[in-house]
């Protein structure tokens, strides 16, 4: 019989027996008979060696085309008998994920982290003291002697006649220059506390950073060089700063420094009212006054300070417009950062 | 200070507009943070165009409008009958200030909400007209921008922030100083010759001071027959133009003259001084004294007082007695212009609360010879004002006279101070222009007028050349020639990595106030120490915070009442022990959980309330993440932890801090009705046995066998020493005793438990078999036997 026969007689037998298949174990028999390795597929293609090399090119193409077809038919109705289950459990990919608790920093933490990381670029350390102060390392050691018209400045709280709360982190520097000798570069974030009633813009606790910075042959220039270093790398290369003359008993000469409008770039808006500036904090060249308290030499050595109020840059950068909303602790707020 | 610009300019002229006037007293740090405009003294008004005009539902005479400001549309009740759709108005929204104090808010006016109001001329001062609502030309005006317009002849009034340090600047003639600096003008200032009378001062009047150091100085004046009467009106308008209120024409000169030189005057009615007398002395102990607010005051033995030949007439250099005031009836006038000791004034203020125009040029010092220019010039003013005749002569005590003096200044320092590179020249023409006298040369000898008390070292004169030379001036170093400090801050990297621990387990960092209420420093303990505030704002922060868990609550509460749950907050924050003079403060990690575990909801499987596991679990974490190894978890009883829970932590001796459920009478105080975690740490007990930095150790060559073992025991016996003792008689190979089941039920009899154990060995010299491991599994069988009674689960 011709072999050609023969591959279409199995064809037909296979389609004929495929339609009876009604389960899995049927399925399977059917397999082994046709497709097994004893099977009458391998059969056919063992006669192949009997026949002449172009017979066998045709017949061998056939037949390989028989055993894909047989093979797909068999896939296809395996997937038949196993389907069922496979649909039941399809992903609903549209379902939201389980999310693992997710944590916040603060936004004054996140901002302070900003500060500190730009400051200790530029060579400037960390340094740290008490926020309950003696009344010599808040005023007296930073040249604001008892009577002085300058302690009005500051509301302070009082936890005797001689103890505060420290009303700004500036006590910071002379702490800090009674331990060291200049070189001194030491920025100092912290809590200060004023008898400020609270309103949008007053809270009674607040977060400062105090920047000390002393060598020899520091000037100003140095100073407005490092403010302007921070404003550029903290909100942008376009912004520009603005020294105005100011006073503080412990610097001299003491400034106001203001930063160029985040919302207006300078032209004027309501935010800076039409000014094109938004004051930021004080800032000077430390006064000698104040050397001669920690024992440096004021010949010597010069210096600069500043401050700047965590809470009021945090306000600038996120737009909030209530110092409060920083100690209410309200979820909602605080999941936005 | 208020400052009229229509006053300064009888002293000095200068081309600018009032804005850059402004700008460069702000620039020279007399910081102007207000203008008044007379004429528009408004401030946030912006220009609206009106949409729609709809009648108002309940009232005839009012409009509805809705009004285009640019960035929003605005609802506004109208009263005005002109107004109408398609104007361009004027409009002042919520937040705008009109009048110079009258802030706009948002209203409801029968039953509408107003967001604003449309102006009408008289309404922004520009003009007159109140019959309706400003309507704006469209082609000068758009829609958005902030609203300006001009009255005519307008007088502009600054704001000035006058620094502590600049009595002299508390005064017209002092602005004007300055303001003639910047312009290179010269000051004209006004005329004080006066015509005198026949009659003697010096016989009208006698003047005694006895307290030298507290009054070095007292001028006085007579002026008799004066007729007391309201100003002119120049002298009405300029007083009122800085917001004092126009009395009669001797006081309102009074005021003037010190307004004009920064000199306070004090005028007494003559006929009330008995003999002729003016006696100065210190106050006696509880003396009384009425001022002229009819308060009587308590005063003490710092307080200075003015006195006639009988009684105390006025309380020097704060404010006059009412017995001796200038009447309607007044025809004679005693005029008083003296220098008081700063410091002198300054406490009887304060003490007091009462704090003047007087009392505030006092304590931050005036000229001391700058009082006989004051009195002149009032006694010509009131001769003008009220008629009278000046009496001849000025008494005048004075016995140390206080002199200009000398600072030496070197130029090279001011460049070394300021990094720029200024000249001599330069330096002394800055300063000559401020009315000091230099003298060529290095050092240069600069003299300094007696009513600049603020300049007395050389780096007051290097601030005083920055000032006008510029401080934009100053070119920003951005080059950095830095000195490396050689000191790190481990504390404050150690803190942040204990925040960095929390937030990534799940952790809402938040920040509270830590000045508190009674409540919270005592609501563990009544018998808690914490640190009182001897001025507090108010009862409910006069404490200073014991413990960060209080205000963990409140924030809780706060949460809780606004609808969120499954709260998971921590803060890093500072508690105050008592201790010595200053308490000690230490750094704490405190925190609180509520809910379930998961923070969102998950549609898959049922959450788990958070329960102690849970907080366990979390404090595990971050003890193992410190690299804070081995700690002991102790039951321990806590004031604000239930029995059950309460545990503390320890690594040997150290206590780190504690934590478990919080009890429900202390949540009651919070109104929290769900159970909630709470735990506190100090930060600085963890650092010190926190060894930051792991050295590695050889990950194991050879793998590991695993044996479970499960072992049946009392009840009562807690699982964790029965791991502490197999891993401690499992031998050399042992390297973990995991607990991985506990069960108690049928085939466990009553008042046991089982305990199932997976056991790890393993060796870093070879794989381990059953000849390594069987003899330590006996061991450990033997040892939990004799120890605890367990016995192998059958």
């Amino acid at each position: 019989m011709d072999i050609q026969e023969n591959i279409q007689t199995l064809k037909n037998e296979f389609e004929t027996k495929v339609r009876t298949v009604k389960d899995k174990n049927s399925l399977e028999k059917l397999r082994i008979e046709y497709m097994g390795r004893k099977g009458l597929v391998a059969d056919l293609f063992k006669t192949l060696g009997q026949i002449s090399p172009d017979e066998r090119r045709d017949a061998g193409k056939l037949l390989n085309e028989l055993k894909n077809d047989i093979q797909n038919s068999l896939d296809n109705l395996s997937d038949n008998y196993t389907s069922t289950s496979k649909k039941r459990t399809m992903l609903d990919t549209s379902l939201p994920g389980d999310k693992v608790a997710i944590g916040r920093y603060h936004p004054l933490t996140s901002i302070l982290r900003e500060i500190k990381a730009i400051f200790s670029g530029m060579g400037f350390v960390i340094a740290q003291g008490p926020e309950v102060e003696t009344e010599y390392y808040n005023f007296e050691a930073l040249n604001i002697p008892k009577g002085h018209p300058a302690r009005d400045m500051q509301d302070t709280l009082f936890l005797s006649d001689d103890v505060v709360l420290r009303t700004h982190t500036s006590p910071v520097q002379i702490r800090t220059m009674e331990n060291q000798q200049p070189p001194v570069r030491v920025i100092a974030p912290g809590r200060c506390y004023r008898r400020d009633t609270p309103d949008a813009t007053h809270s009674p606790v607040f977060h400062q950073v105090e920047g000390l910075c002393v060598d020899e042959g520091i000037s100003f220039a140095d100073l407005k060089g490092v403010i302007l270093t921070f404003a550029k790398r903290l909100l942008g290369s376009d912004m520009k700063i603005r020294f105005r003359p100011s006073f503080f008993p412990f610097t001299e000469p003491s400034a106001e420094y203001d930063f160029s409008c985040l919302i207006c770039k300078g032209k004027g808006c309501r935010v800076c009212k039409d000014t094109g500036w938004i004051e930021i904090s004080g800032a000077g060249m430390v006064n000698p006054a104040v050397f001669e308290y920690v024992g440096y030499d004021s010949e010597k050595y010069t210096g600069f300070a500043f401050g700047m109020g965590v809470e009021r840059i945090a306000m600038l950068v996120y737009e909030i417009h209530d110092i409060r909303m920083f100690y209410e602790n309200d979820v909602r707020f605080l999941n936005q950062f | 200070m208020k400052v009229s610009l229509n006053w300064l300019k009888k002293y000095v002229s200068f081309k600018d507009s009032h804005q850059q006037l402004a700008n460069r007293l702000t620039m020279i740090g007399l910081e102007v943070e207000e203008i008044h405009d007379s004429g528009t003294d408004f401030s946030g008004v912006l220009v609206g165009k009106v949409l729609t005009v709809d009648k108002h539902p309940s009232a005839d005479k009012l409009s509805i409008c809705s009004v285009d400001t640019g960035d929003q549309k605005l609802h506004i009740v109208c009263g005005a009958s002109n107004v109408a759709e398609g104007q361009i108005v004027p409009v002042a929204p919520e937040g705008a200030v009109l009048g110079g104090n009258f802030t706009i808010e948002r209203r409801t006016i029968r039953g509408e909400v107003s967001e604003g109001m449309i102006c009408s001329e008289k309404e922004l001062g520009i003009g007159e007209n109140h019959d309706g609502i400003m309507v704006l030309d469209q082609n000068q005006f758009s829609v958005g921008e902030i609203f300006k317009a001009q009255a005519q002849d307008p007088d502009v009034v600054f704001e000035v922030n006058i620094t502590p340090n600049r009595p002299d600047c508390l005064s017209h003639l002092g602005i004007a100083r300055e303001v003639a600096a910047i312009y290179r003008n010269k000051i004209n200032f006004p005329e004080d010759h006066v015509d005198e009378s026949d009659s003697i001062a010096d016989k009208l009047i006698d003047i005694d001071i006895m307290d030298i150091k507290a009054c070095p100085r007292y001028s006085a004046r007579v002026v008799r027959n004066v007729k007391i009467g309201p100003s002119p009106e120049w002298l009405r308008e300029l007083i009122e133009s800085i917001g004092l209120r126009s009395i009669n024409n001797v006081v309102d000169v009074t005021n003037y003259v010190l307004y004009e030189t920064g000199q306070p005057l004090h005028a007494f009615d003559y006929k009330l001084i008995s003999d002729r007398k003016i006696v100065v002395r210190k106050a006696k102990e509880k003396e009384l004294f009425t001022t002229l607010d009819s308060i009587e005051r308590k005063l003490n033995s710092n307080d200075l007082l003015i006195c006639d030949g009988q009684k105390a007439v006025a309380l020097a250099g704060v404010m006059g007695g009412e017995n001796s005031e200038v009447s309607e009836d007044t025809t004679d006038i005693l005029l008083e212009s003296a220098y008081f000791d700063p410091m002198t004034i300054r406490k009887t203020s304060k003490r007091l609360g009462l704090s003047t125009d007087a009392s505030q040029r006092f304590e931050r010092g005036i000229d001391p010879n700058g009082t006989i220019y004051a009195v002149n010039r009032a006694a010509k003013l009131i001769a003008e004002c009220a008629g009278g005749n000046v009496a001849k002569g000025i008494v005048d005590v004075y016995p140390e006279p206080v002199k200009a003096w000398q600072i030496q200044l070197r130029p090279s320092r001011v460049s070394h101070v300021l990094g720029i590179d200024i000249k001599e020249k330069e330096i002394s023409d800055l300063l000559s222009r401020l009315d000091l006298i230099v003298e060529k040369g290095d050092p240069m000898g600069v003299t300094v007028p007696t009513f600049r008390p603020d300049l007395r070292k050389e780096i007051d004169l290097i601030e005083e050349v920055v000032r006008h030379y510029g401080y934009e001036k100053i070119e920003p170093n951005t080059s950095s020639t830095l000195t490396l400090s050689q000191i790190s801050e481990k504390n404050d990297s150690f803190i942040e990595l204990v925040r960095d621990i929390f937030v990534g387990m799940g952790f809402i960092e938040v920040l509270n106030n830590s000045l508190v209420s009674d409540r919270h420093v005592h609501c563990f303990s009544k018998t808690s120490k914490a640190m009182v505030l001897q001025n507090p704002l108010s009862p409910d922060n006069m404490y200073l915070r014991n413990s960060l868990l209080p205000e963990l609550l409140d924030s809780v509460q706060y949460n809780r009442n606004r609808t969120q749950s499954n709260l998971r907050f921590f803060e890093i924050g500072r508690i105050f022990i008592p201790e010595s003079k200053l308490p000690a403060e230490s750094v704490m990690v405190s925190g609180i959980v509520t809910g379930f575990l998961r923070t969102e909801s998950f549609w898959g499987e049922n959450d788990q309330k958070i329960n102690y596991f849970h907080v366990k679990g979390f404090i595990e974490n971050l003890f193992q993440r410190l690299h804070v190894q081995p700690v002991e978890f102790v039951s321990e009883k806590a004031t604000c932890f239930t029995e059950e829970t309460s545990s503390s932590v320890f690594s040997g001796k150290t206590k780190f801090g504690s934590f478990g459920q919080i009890q429900s009478a202390i949540l009651e105080v919070w109104d929290i009705e769900e159970s909630v975690f709470g735990f506190e740490f100090k930060l600085s007990n963890l650092e010190g046995t926190c060894t930051d930095r792991q050295k590695y150790k050889a990950i194991p060559r050879f793998p590991s066998v695993k044996r479970d073992l499960a072992l049946v025991l009392d009840n009562e016996i807690a699982a964790g020493t029965l791991q502490n003792t197999i891993l401690a008689a499992g031998g050399e190979y042992i390297q973990k005793a995991d607990i991985f089941d506990i069960y108690t039920g049928k085939q466990i009899p009553e008042g046991k438990k089982s305990v199932a154990f997976s056991l790890i060995f393993t060796s870093d010299k070879r794989t381990l078999t059953e000849v390594d491991i069987e003899p330590a599994v006996e061991k450990i069988i033997k040892k939990v036997k004799s120890d605890h009674g367990a016995v192998l689960r059958s």
